[in-house]
């Protein structure tokens, strides 16, 4: 079946175990130094960026599903995935605006 | 918040990472109640914490190899275009609704869900017959239970769609990944298998956990260091998790999701009573 996640398999968890290393070593690291100095602004630093990599990591994934569905001209996954990046562009100009 | 704090609230996270992976849930519904109710957290931060570690637990799922054969992608994203909107909707209407208000939602929401469970342990939803067609958003898959491949069809689409924006509501107001709702409604009234069901919802909940984690993140409402722990626990447990999924009974997978939720709901009634 077409629709099936094997399909994209290769590119896919490419793209979902890049960000999931690099939240968690960023929690990690951001972590330990916040035990040690929970006042250090490297800390927190090091806290948010993970934080906004562990957010972007959904959007990161939709976006090579999306690229992989052009390639094979399955329209109809194209313009469900597309309408989804819309609602996403939405939430984000939502955020933006609150903060 | 003590140093102390961070070490538990990592292994909470792994517990609910665990049972997150196994049941297609992100384990919000299991660490909302322990931040909350145990550590003393506020329910929205409780929420935002949470969110994180739905968007932890769908990337491994997504990243995983396991349960990759009865993920259902077509399905799954067909049924986030409700459900981002619901997330929304959900992370917008958040602060017009009182933490009374919000903990009641919680209770009817896992008490509803987990009588519907347990009325409907045994259903199965797999036709045995693997040379039945199963339409444009069915799918056939090796099941040990059966002995031999399986075909399963989509059955009222309107009603799935609907189910997914409410779990997107939910996922938007109470930091949950909408998997609570979605799992069990789309297997007893969707025809869905109850595995397809939760690795479908676990991959695909993170995009749905999108719909509000920005705005909770703008907001101030997760805090980061909580999350990180939370998350590393997530990381850990739901690896876990997913070895477990294949090797689980569907059955017992289902009844103790309904007793989890009956503990849950037991819990928010009485807190909503209280406050």
């Amino acid at each position: 079946m077409s629709g099936r996640i094997d399909d994209l398999e290769v590119r896919y968890r490419w793209v979902s175990a890049a960000p999931i290393a690099l939240f968690g070593l960023a929690f990690a690291f951001g972590l330990v130094v916040y035990l040690v100095a929970p006042l250090n602004p490297v800390a927190l630093g090091a806290l948010n960026a993970g934080l906004l990599l562990l957010i972007a990591s959904p959007a990161a994934r939709m976006a090579v599903a999306l690229a992989e569905r052009i390639r094979r001209a399955d329209w109809t996954f194209v313009i469900m995935t597309v309408v989804i990046a819309l609602e996403l562009v939405v939430v984000l100009w939502r955020a933006s605006v609150r903060s | 918040m003590p140093a102390v704090t961070i070490p538990i609230i990592m292994a909470a996270g792994a517990v609910a990472g665990c049972l997150g992976a196994l049941l297609g849930l992100g384990g919000g519904v299991f660490l909302i109640p322990f931040l909350n109710v145990g550590l003393g957290l506020d329910l929205t931060m409780a929420s935002g914490i949470s969110l994180m570690t739905v968007m932890a637990t769908s990337s491994i799922v997504a990243a995983g190899s396991a349960n990759r054969e009865v993920i259902n992608l077509r399905l799954g994203i067909l049924l986030q275009i409700p459900a981002v909107a619901g997330a929304l909707l959900g992370a917008e209407g958040v602060e017009l609704l009182s933490q009374r208000t919000l903990s009641m939602i919680f209770a009817i929401v896992c008490g509803v869900i987990a009588i519907m469970m347990l009325r409907r342990l045994d259903r199965r939803n797999v036709i045995l017959d693997a040379s039945v067609q199963p339409g444009p958003l069915g799918g056939s898959y090796y099941e040990e239970e059966s002995g031999g491949q399986v075909v399963y069809r989509l059955r009222r689409l309107p009603a799935a769609l609907g189910i997914s924006f409410s779990g997107g509501v939910l996922s938007g107001l109470l930091g949950i990944g909408g998997g609570i709702l979605q799992v069990p409604a789309l297997n007893a009234w969707c025809g869905v298998p109850m595995r397809v069901a939760a690795a479908t919802t676990a991959a695909m909940i993170g995009v749905t956990a999108f719909g509000s984690a920005p705005i909770y993140y703008s907001r101030g409402r997760i805090v980061a260091p909580l999350a990180a722990a939370a998350v590393l626990g997530v990381l850990a447990g739901s690896r876990a998790g997913m070895w477990m999924s294949p090797r689980a009974r569907a059955r017992w997978l289902k009844l103790l999701m309904a007793m989890v939720l009956l503990a849950v709901s037991l819990t928010y009634f009485y807190k909503a009573t209280t406050l």
